[in-house]
């Protein structure tokens, strides 16, 4: 029977699969969601804890940087000696003293110059005098503060080869009245150096902005615009420390590592979806089998083997369906039979009451007529009745013993004795269709078996051959020994059968010609079995059949024979 | 305690010079002896070059006082230590003026010193004799009758460093993106405005990638070379000189500024001392310079003199020891055709018309005094660093030389 496909659906292991994938996916991206957020707040709250710090930090120390040049110019402004330069008409009159404090001041490498400038703003002495300056050219719009006594002017950014500068200025006082100023002509790198701490390379950097319209990079060049991240308070008026996106890589490192964090969650995903999707295949793989057996039970079919090689309780659970399969299909088997016999014992009594009696009368009272009888013709017509009586009789007889078959007598037979008898019976018959009958084996076989089962075997299974064979061939009958059992073994080069033939052979009543019984195949397998024994054959339509009829064979079989 | 050594040996040689100075001051001979007042760094930064100085000093001297063939003066000399100090410096020049009424100053490393002391100079009208410092400045707008500088300045450096730029770096479709680091005083401004100066005047196609001026003596270059790798220079200009260029190309190997960039220094960068300190770090593939070379000429003059260097130092010679055994020569040899130190204007005359034989002249050229600048016209030979191991501790040495003459006359710029 031809089993149906199952229709296309999870089945149950799938589902269980799938159902656990997805408990194990929805943890999984709610964890990479949550852990996303989470790094990503990390990064963003380090990064603006230490900006926060270190600006404050920076811009203390920048204030601290401007307060010490401040207090230098003080020191110069009080001295008396400054006083008296100013008082003094001659600009070229300063003293040892003096010069000498201004050169010491000019040796700091944050200063380049010392100036001394007249109530009008006017130079009047520059030291080292090399660095006197001119005007920059963009001196009216410099930004310009006022911080406590101090102005600062600048920052002079860099050009032309030379650095940028800024100026500090005090005023110089004489009873309560300016008569001049000093002013320190600062190193602008000096200044913007101090935010080297704020560095932070791919990340962000620092500028020194002034006025929002001047913007310094830390080595007091001019810096490019860019987007301000977080900006100090002013550590001088004016003057603050922005932090701007670093080198179009602020984003980066943090972008990087959750990107890659999503990444991986998604490859994990995906692994783990593959493993689960070969899990179910595999599982299935295994299962669908067993539940087109099922199937196939239900339906009556005990045909379909299911593969053993599944792992585990998978294995087992197969190796057990097929045990079961087999127990099963033997035990419906037999329990039909059963019942087929108890049918037909039941109208074997019918038959041997009602027709076998009647025929005996009939079959004397013909053979009582035929004896009264003297025309030759009509002797003859009772002749044939009495023929076709007992022919009838016969397949009654057949009938008979497949319905109640007789318990066997078992002695000692000795096989090759059996085979002779067989061939000379049928020998007649073999010549005239041109079979060469042969027999072969170990000649002193024997076996315990009722020796009118056995010839009565031996003798259908070599008609059914000879019928087999209508236009000659050969028939071998061997008897030898195979693993402990007695083997008779007849076969031929006849017409053979298809597997359709042969899975209904050992049904009664089946029959391929048009005058058998159909009960020759299933009376010798009931002998067979009577007897102990088993009966197997094999066939192939144009090549021919195999019987092979197999007995235990004890040692009590051959001591019987010594 | 490599310092504190130093500093034993330093205060020991400037006792003997003192002493010996003293002595020669005081007159063993019976002539009056040339007082010579030397200014150099012999402790702190730049020290190296004072004490390479003054043993060049003490050479020459023993050379002129044995050399039979011409009538040399005497020559007195006293060394102080400057600790590269500007008013320190200016009151010890104040000093040999005043005090030691000494003929010549000579000396001075640092270009800022040294115009501060050649004002001194000027003012008294004292010769002085620069031996190491290099600003153009001093030969031009400071230059006065009684400066003369012995030693080549930034201008020829850059002037051949531009020649050797135009030589092998000019590409004609786009143009070379040069940048310049330097330390921030007069002697870096110069060579870098001589540097650009000269470029367009040979009509080399360069743009500038970016100026940056760390502080003398700076010992960290972080926020620097950061700047200078982000302007993607083809070429990085380096004006540093000493241990400044030791902690620069440390630093800039950590940084791979050498991988980024062609790496240049055509004043000082080609120094032996820079080779020794750096020993193994000292990358190759640099283009440098420097005003002497312990392997460059290969003459018997200049072999001798990095010989008997090495005989009395137990090192080799940095450039600052050929610029103060020439000053010590300018200064006999002067005085000698003058006749007297005392008359100046002879002894002017005389230096304006110097020639010298010198260890770093190359074989058919005599180093020739500039009488418009006062400025002495030398050779100036840049090469790159190659292996070199001939001249322990130093494993590098420049190689694969160019060969740049001076020019006929010093070259003035217009707004000079």
């Amino acid at each position: 029977m031809k089993i149906k496909p199952a229709p296309v659906r999870l089945n149950l292991a799938r589902r269980y699969l799938w159902g656990a994938l997805v408990a194990a996916l929805i943890p999984l991206a709610i964890i990479a969601g949550l852990y996303d957020r989470y790094s990503a707040n990390l990064l963003n709250n380090l990064i603006e804890n230490r900006v926060e710090t270190n600006l404050e930090a920076t811009a203390a120390k920048m204030s601290n940087f401007m307060a010490v040049q401040v207090n230098r110019l003080e020191n110069i402004a009080d001295l008396p000696d400054t006083s008296a330069f100013f008082r003094s008409q001659d600009h070229n009159a300063v003293s040892d003293l003096l010069n000498d404090i201004l050169t010491l001041e000019t040796e700091s490498p944050d200063i380049y110059a010392v100036e001394l400038l007249n109530t009008e703003g006017e130079i009047l002495y520059t030291l080292p005098k090399q660095r006197t300056r001119t005007k920059p050219k963009e001196f009216n719009t410099l930004p310009f503060v006022q911080h406590g006594r101090a102005e600062v002017l600048g920052p002079v950014l860099p050009d032309n080869g030379r650095p940028g500068w800024f100026l500090i200025t005090i005023p110089v006082l004489s009873n309560q009245q300016k008569i001049g100023s000093v002013s320190l002509r600062m190193r602008l790198a000096s200044l913007t150096e101090q935010v080297a701490s704020l560095v932070e390379p791919n990340v962000f950097e620092p500028q020194i902005v002034v006025f929002d319209r001047v913007r310094l990079t830390p080595v007091g060049t001019t810096a490019q615009t860019s987007e301000t991240i977080a900006s100090s308070r002013q550590f001088f008026p004016g003057w603050r420390i922005h932090l701007v996106k670093g080198r179009n890589i602020y984003q980066e490192p943090k972008t990087y590592i959750r990107y890659l964090l999503l990444v991986a969650a998604a490859l994990s995903a995906l692994g783990v979806i593959y493993l689960f999707y070969q899990m179910s295949e595999r599982i299935s793989r295994y299962l669908q089998p067993l539940s087109e057996g099922a199937r196939a039970i239900a339906n009556g079919d005990f045909s379909v083997p299911v593969s053993e090689e599944a792992p585990g309780e998978l294995g087992v659970l197969a190796r057990s369906y097929n045990r079961m399969r087999e127990q099963l299909g033997k035990l419906i088997e037999s329990r039909i039979d059963i019942e087929r016999r108890a049918a037909l014992g039941n109208m074997a009594a019918g038959i041997a009451h009602e027709i076998r009696n009647p025929l005996t009368t009939v079959s004397t009272t013909v053979h009582g007529l035929k004896r009264g009888e003297d025309d030759a013709e009509r002797r003859n017509m009772f002749e044939v009745i009495s023929s076709e009586i007992a022919r009838v009789d016969t397949t009654i007889g057949e009938f008979l013993n497949y319905a109640r078959p007789s318990e066997p007598n078992k002695d000692l037979v000795v096989i090759k004795d059996v085979l002779r008898t067989i061939k000379t019976l049928i020998a007649t018959t073999a010549h005239e269709k041109g079979i060469t009958v042969n027999l072969s084996g170990e000649s002193n076989l024997k076996l315990m078996i009722d020796q009118a089962h056995c010839r009565q075997i031996l003798l259908n299974l070599a008609l059914n051959a000879i019928d087999a064979m209508p236009d000659g061939g050969h028939l071998n009958m061997r008897a030898y020994r195979d693993n402990g059992n007695a083997i008779l073994l007849l076969a031929d080069d006849g017409c053979g059968m298809d597997a359709d033939v042969l899975a209904k052979i050992m049904r009664p009543f089946f029959t391929t010609r048009s005058n058998g019984s159909g009960l020759g195949l299933s009376v010798t397998k009931q002998l067979v079995d009577a007897n102990g024994g088993s009966l197997d054959i094999e066939s192939e339509k144009g090549v021919g059949t195999t019987v092979t009829v197999s007995f235990p064979y004890t040692r009590q079989d051959q001591g019987g024979a010594s | 305690m490599k310092k504190i050594i130093l500093l034993i040996i330093s205060t020991l040689l400037q006792t003997f010079l003192v002493l010996n100075a003293h002595a020669q001051v005081e007159g063993v001979k019976p002539e009056k002896p040339v007082k010579v007042g030397c200014l150099f760094p012999l402790t702190g930064p730049g020290g190296l070059y004072g004490r390479d100085s003054a043993i060049a000093v003490q050479i020459a001297k023993e050379q002129i006082q044995n050399d039979p063939e011409r009538a040399f003066p005497h020559i007195a000399v006293k060394i102080e230590d400057t600790r590269s100090k500007a008013l320190r410096s200016v009151q010890i020049a104040q000093a040999f003026i005043e005090n030691d009424k000494v003929d010549f100053l000579c000396g001075v490393v640092s270009s800022s010193i040294a115009r501060a002391v050649t004002t001194k100079a000027r003012d008294h009208e004292t010769f002085f004799i620069g031996t190491d410092h290099a600003s153009p400045s001093l030969v031009t707008k400071d230059l006065h009758p009684y400066y003369f500088r012995m030693s080549n300045g930034t201008r020829q450096s850059m002037l051949a460093g531009a020649k050797y730029i135009s030589e092998n770096y000019t590409v004609a479709d786009k143009p070379i993106r040069i940048a310049f680091v330097g330390p921030d005083y007069e002697y870096g401004y110069q060579a870098w405005d001589d540097l650009r100066a000269f470029l367009s005047e040979l009509d080399v196609n360069y743009e500038i990638a970016g100026e940056y001026w760390p502080k003398l003596f700076e010992t960290d270059y972080t926020l620097y070379l950061q700047q200078l790798l982000a302007s993607k220079a083809d070429i990085v200009i380096n004006g540093h000189w000493g241990l400044d260029l030791v902690t620069f190309v440390k630093q800039a190997r950590q940084f791979k500024l050498f991988e980024a960039s062609q790496f240049m220094n055509f004043d000082a960068g080609g120094n032996y001392e820079i080779f020794a300190e750096l020993g193994n770090d000292m990358p190759l593939g640099l283009v440098l310079s420097a005003r002497h070379h312990v392997n460059w000429p290969q003459t018997e003059q200049n072999k001798q003199f990095v010989d008997i260097f090495y005989e009395r130092a137990g090192r080799y010679p940095s450039y600052a020891a050929q610029g103060a055994y020439s000053g010590i020569y300018a200064i006999a040899e002067a005085v000698r055709r003058a006749g007297d130190a005392k008359d100046k204007d002879k002894v002017r005359q005389a230096l304006e018309t110097l020639e010298l034989s010198l260890p770093e002249d190359p074989d058919g050229f005599l180093s020739k005094m500039d009488p418009g600048t006062h400025q002495l016209l030398q050779v100036q030979a840049i090469g790159k660093t190659v292996f070199d191991n001939r001249f322990p501790p130093a494993t590098v040495q420049l190689g694969d030389w160019h060969i740049y003459y001076p020019p006929e006359e010093w070259p003035v710029f217009n707004d000079e």
